[in-house]
């Protein structure tokens, strides 16, 4: 056995590992994936049975009597308002809520994480504190509140308070800022550029990361919330999807098939979005590159 | 017009323009809802009239007369010492698998983050019930093993650990939140070190463990909290049962304060929890000055 | 910073329109909790009377059953509660004691709800210390619906009624021909009809204790159950297949104890064809335990500034065919008896059976009268009922008598308290 010939079988086989370990790991991940995403299979095939079978063939994904039924029943909506019209609430809500958040989030953590001004650690801590209060009780009393301030009834208090900022958020992107070096801040400060300067054109790009997962959550969040929606919304037109879905269960009878249905529509604007922003987040990279 | 631009670019003043949405918001939206739920504690408040005072009352009974309380206090302290370090780890190692960038990996991420979307969802809960019911899947591969079929819902000692799994298994926020930290250190660190000859794993607890200490701080903190004021699972799956066995606190919580209408009680209930969350909190922030690694702060 | 009020501004100028109702019309507000039938035909309806009534705009709300009352306490405690609101036997005593709901007496006896069609009874039954609170929709009994093929395939033939101890026979002998399991009954609702067998209730008439003192009531019914594990048809806790109560019926128990006006939705939730049983009482029964019950009420709010305008859509949805004609049966068999003549012919096959079965009941010698709402404590006591037959499903218990007696004190304890608040 030559020396080359040594050479090329290691290459060989060094190439072949590579390929295998690959191999591996997109199996390995799309089996997890699959585990992962069993309830959603399931939902969605539950969604495209008659409510009779969905119990009785519970395991099968496939179903024995495929039906669009469930999908017509629950488009229909209640008392001709269509789902339409609370997916369109929804998106309304979650996009300004997002916005709000998000834009908050970003200006609040960079004033906690870059700048020392009397009091900081006062206000950080009341922002921490916040967090600790299960919502359950503040309920009633922001109900009062927003009651007093003529609030109930409109969208104003599922978004608003998004606009000043949320404590987790700001946290969250905090601990991002704290990470990144002072070194440009301080020279960009020495060539005379002001903190809001710094804050738009040398933070900013470098939390792009983080700003999106805040959007991400926010948007999901706001999404999925219907205890917002069941206090402070009255005219059933406002109400918002996710409360609307809760509107196919009585005490006794729960139209599942129509819940499954519009629960499984109800996925789609969030799943866009997470495509939508994913594409982002890699991105963000790029000019992360810039850093270095 | 020049002296104002100065003044507002005085790193004070600054501060305060930069969280000032921050302290309005806390004044308008939270400092009176939470202060009042504060007074309440000490009212007999039950939502359809008018609250009396009546002192410690709440607390007198919390500590030694209801029965569901230690009980459900132990059930969610149990709850989280379990389930917080499982997870965190869980999705940090999912988060390093995901980070590699391949084209099927956006599809993988979805994936994995799909069972967080879905949350609270009735289809979750039932899915989940079905998984673990004594004619389900689970226990139909338990069988075809020659084992013996496992009542998982039904069993006092094992349906906590159910509701955990689910728990765990809707780890994508934490996952994403990892993710995007491991996205966000540099990748000239990365290629200094395998120039250095720096294998992978080396290299994550070499340079990535560190640089992401923050984001597992936050990570820390956030799962904490929400385990300890876990609510859904409980509620949406098991209502408490069996034998109380899953009785969260905050379900326990809810149960007085909206079933029952005992607002007053349960807003004590929920000071009782502030308390306690805040200790572990200030815990875990006095011993981040060990372990956190801030690039920003050098240390 | 400017902007970005400027931006908040006119986003609570852009979001916070709120519209005015006009001057001259008056506008009332209606809350109730259903699915999505209820929802469409109680809007239509509401429509309905709008035409009818065109001085007089419905501003309507609706929710499902589990939000429905945190959203009603929430608007209390903000002083926004609708002006007619629909109410639950549950719940009635403590929103009535909390002074949330309006006298209804002046509007009975000015006609502006007409009660001269409605069996004294009925109208009784939505009173708290003899006041009129609640003006219940219609009536309802708890019954046994069973499946006719399974007992066909156990070849046997259903009686007319039957007691507790042949429905515990029946249980075995389908056990031994099918293998189909069953279950003892050994719910809250059990107790509360034990108890009515035997001249007492759950709760006494005052209020005050629950209304009987003998452990063995309970001891009976959950020796039922120790009977059935023993012989087989009573599967033990745990092991059903069945995610939600309808599907009970479909893979684990040929019967289940619901109330009247759910049959269609149990048939169509599990697709099994249903009939019905009048409840079993024990064979040494003093008296029938099947009562009507109010399905749900309608209630105006105390502090509602058209109590005037409430009364005459309360007035509609009681005695209004045209509105019966858009909701038949939705909210259980009306109680105006013009009304149920009214519906009789046009009635489709389900509720024929609901209607013959309600007849039947009414017969002498086949029901009671009807007991107090529920106190304002049922809710704790429920949880407390469900924990201490938890334990004897877990077969944790070996004295039952003791066991019931704990619970009885406890329970006894739980009013007290709940009292002197």
């Amino acid at each position: 056995m030559t020396a080359t010939t040594a050479k090329v079988k290691k290459y060989r086989s060094m190439r072949r590992a590579k390929i295998r370990s690959t191999i591996i790991y997109h199996v390995l991940v799309t089996m997890m994936s699959f585990l992962m995403l069993y309830p959603l299979f399931w939902m969605v095939s539950s969604s495209f049975k008659p409510n009779t079978e969905i119990f009785v063939n519970v395991t099968s994904l496939i179903p024995i009597d495929f039906t669009m039924e469930n999908y017509v029943t629950g488009w229909k909506g209640f008392a001709e308002l269509s789902f339409g019209v609370f997916f369109k609430n929804s998106i309304l809500v979650a996009v300004i809520a997002t916005i709000g958040s998000t834009f908050s989030a970003a200006v609040c953590a960079f004033g906690f994480a870059r700048l020392r001004f009397p009091g900081r650690n006062i206000w950080f801590v009341a922002m921490i504190i916040t967090m600790m209060l299960p919502g359950q009780v503040m309920m009633i009393p922001r109900f009062v509140l927003f009651n007093e301030m003529g609030w109930v009834g409109t969208f104003l208090p599922l978004t608003v308070p998004a606009f000043f900022g949320g404590a987790f958020d700001i946290f969250l992107v905090m601990q991002f800022i704290r990470g990144i070096p002072r070194d440009m801040d301080e020279a960009a400060r020495i060539d005379g550029c002001s903190w809001y300067g710094i804050f738009f054109y040398i933070i900013i790009p470098m939390i792009v990361p983080a700003l999106v997962t805040v959007a991400v959550l926010t948007f999901i969040g706001s999404w999925g919330d219907f205890m917002g929606s069941l206090l402070y919304l009255n005219k059933p037109k406002y109400y918002t999807s996710a409360y609307a879905l809760k509107l196919f269960a009585d005490a006794a009878f729960t139209d599942y098939g129509a819940t499954f249905a519009m629960s499984t529509l109800s996925l789609i604007p969030i799943l866009t979005i997470f495509f939508f922003f994913q594409k982002n987040l890699v991105e963000g990279i790029s000019i992360q590159g810039l850093k270095g | 017009m020049k002296k104002l631009s100065e003044i507002m670019d005085r790193e004070k003043v600054a501060g305060y323009v930069f969280v000032m949405p921050f302290i309005i918001g806390l004044f308008v939206f939270t400092v009176i809802p939470f202060f009042t739920s504060l007074y309440l504690a000490f009212t007999d408040y039950n939502v359809l009239s008018e609250p009396n005072w009546i002192g410690f009352d709440n607390f007198k009974r919390m500590f030694f007369e209801d029965k569901h309380f230690w009980n459900s206090f132990w059930i969610t302290f149990r709850f989280a010492l379990i389930q917080v370090p499982i997870k965190l780890c869980f999705s940090l190692g999912v988060a390093l698998i995901l980070a590699r960038a391949t084209k099927a990996t956006g599809v993988y991420r979805a994936a994995f983050y799909i069972p967080s979307l879905m949350g609270g969802s009735v289809a979750v809960a039932l899915t989940w019930k079905q998984l673990f019911a004594f004619k389900g899947p689970i226990n139909a591969v338990i069988t075809a093993f020659g084992g013996k079929a496992v009542k998982f819902m039904n069993n006092p000692k094992i349906t906590l650990y159910v509701l955990i799994g689910l728990g765990i298994w809707q780890f994508g926020s934490s996952m994403l939140i990892f993710l995007a930290a491991i996205k966000n250190v540099p990748a000239s660190y990365h290629e200094a070190a395998i120039v250095d000859g720096a294998g992978p794993v080396t290299r994550f607890f070499k340079i990535v463990l560190p640089m992401i200490t923050p984001i597992f701080f936050f990570n820390l903190i956030n799962q904490t909290i929400g385990a300890f004021q876990a609510f859904n699972s409980s509620y949406l799956i098991t209502g408490g049962g069996p034998l109380n066995s899953t009785l969260y606190y905050a379900v326990h919580l809810y149960n007085r304060a909206f079933t029952n209408y005992e607002m007053g009680y349960g807003s004590a209930m929920a000071w009782f929890m502030l308390l306690v969350i805040g200790a572990f909190t200030a815990l875990i922030f006095r011993s981040s000055s060990a372990w956190v690694y801030y690039e920003s702060e050098g240390k | 910073m400017k902007r970005i009020l400027a931006a908040i501004l006119s986003l609570v100028l852009l979001l916070g329109c709120v519209s005015f109702a006009s001057a001259e019309e008056t506008t009332i507000r209606m809350l109730w909790w259903g699915s999505q039938t209820r929802h469409d035909v109680t809007v239509a309806a509401v429509n309905k009377f709008m035409e009818k009534y065109p001085d007089i705009k419905v501003e309507v709300e609706y929710s499902d059953w589990g939000g429905y009352w945190s959203k009603l306490a929430t608007q209390v405690a903000g002083g926004t509660e609708p002006d007619v609101i629909a109410m639950d036997y549950a719940y009635l005593a403590q929103y009535a004691g909390n002074g949330v709901l309006a006298d209804l007496t002046p509007y009975y006896e000015s006609g502006a709800i007409d009660i001269s069609d409605a069996a004294a009874s009925m109208i009784d039954s939505g009173k708290i210390n003899d006041i009129p609170y609640a003006i219940p929709t219609g009536s309802n009994a708890f019954v046994w619906m069973y499946r006719p093929d399974v007992v066909e395939a156990a070849g046997l033939t259903m009686p007319e009624k039957m007691t507790q101890e042949e429905m515990i026979e029946m249980n075995k002998i389908v056990y031994e021909k099918t293998g189909r399991t069953n279950h003892a009954h050994t719910g809250l609702d059990n107790v509360r009809n034990t108890a009515r067998n035997f001249g007492g209730n759950l709760y006494n008439d005052e209020g005050t204790a629950l209304g009987f003192t003998d452990p063995q009531l309970l001891v009976r019914i959950w020796e039922n159950y120790n009977k059935g594990l023993e012989e087989g048809w009573q599967l033990p806790v745990g092991e059903g297949t069945a995610a939600t109560s309808f599907d009970d019926l479909v893979a684990d128990y040929w019967m289940g104890a619901h109330w009247t006006n759910e049959l269609a939705a149990y048939e169509s939730g599990n697709g099994c064809e249903l009939k019905m049983l009048p409840w079993t009482d024990w064979s040494d029964a003093q008296q029938p335990a099947t009562y009507f019950k109010p399905s749900m009420f309608w209630s105006i709010t105390e502090r509602s500034e058209k109590k005037d305008a409430a009364a005459v859509l309360i007035n509609f949805f009681e005695n209004d065919p045209d509105c019966f004609d858009i909701i038949g049966l939705d909210r259980a068999m009306p109680i105006s008896s013009k009304i149920r003549a009214h519906l009789a012919p046009n009635l489709d096959e389900n509720s024929q059976e609901i209607a013959a079965m309600l007849d039947y009941l009414a017969l002498e010698g086949n029901s009671s009268p009807i007991m107090k709402p529920d106190i304002a404590a049922h809710a704790d006591i429920n949880t407390l009922w469900g924990e201490y037959n938890e334990q004897v499903q877990y077969g944790l218990v070996d004295d039952l008598t003791a066991h019931a007696q704990a619970f009885i004190d406890e329970a006894n304890d739980i009013i007290t308290k709940s009292l002197s608040k």
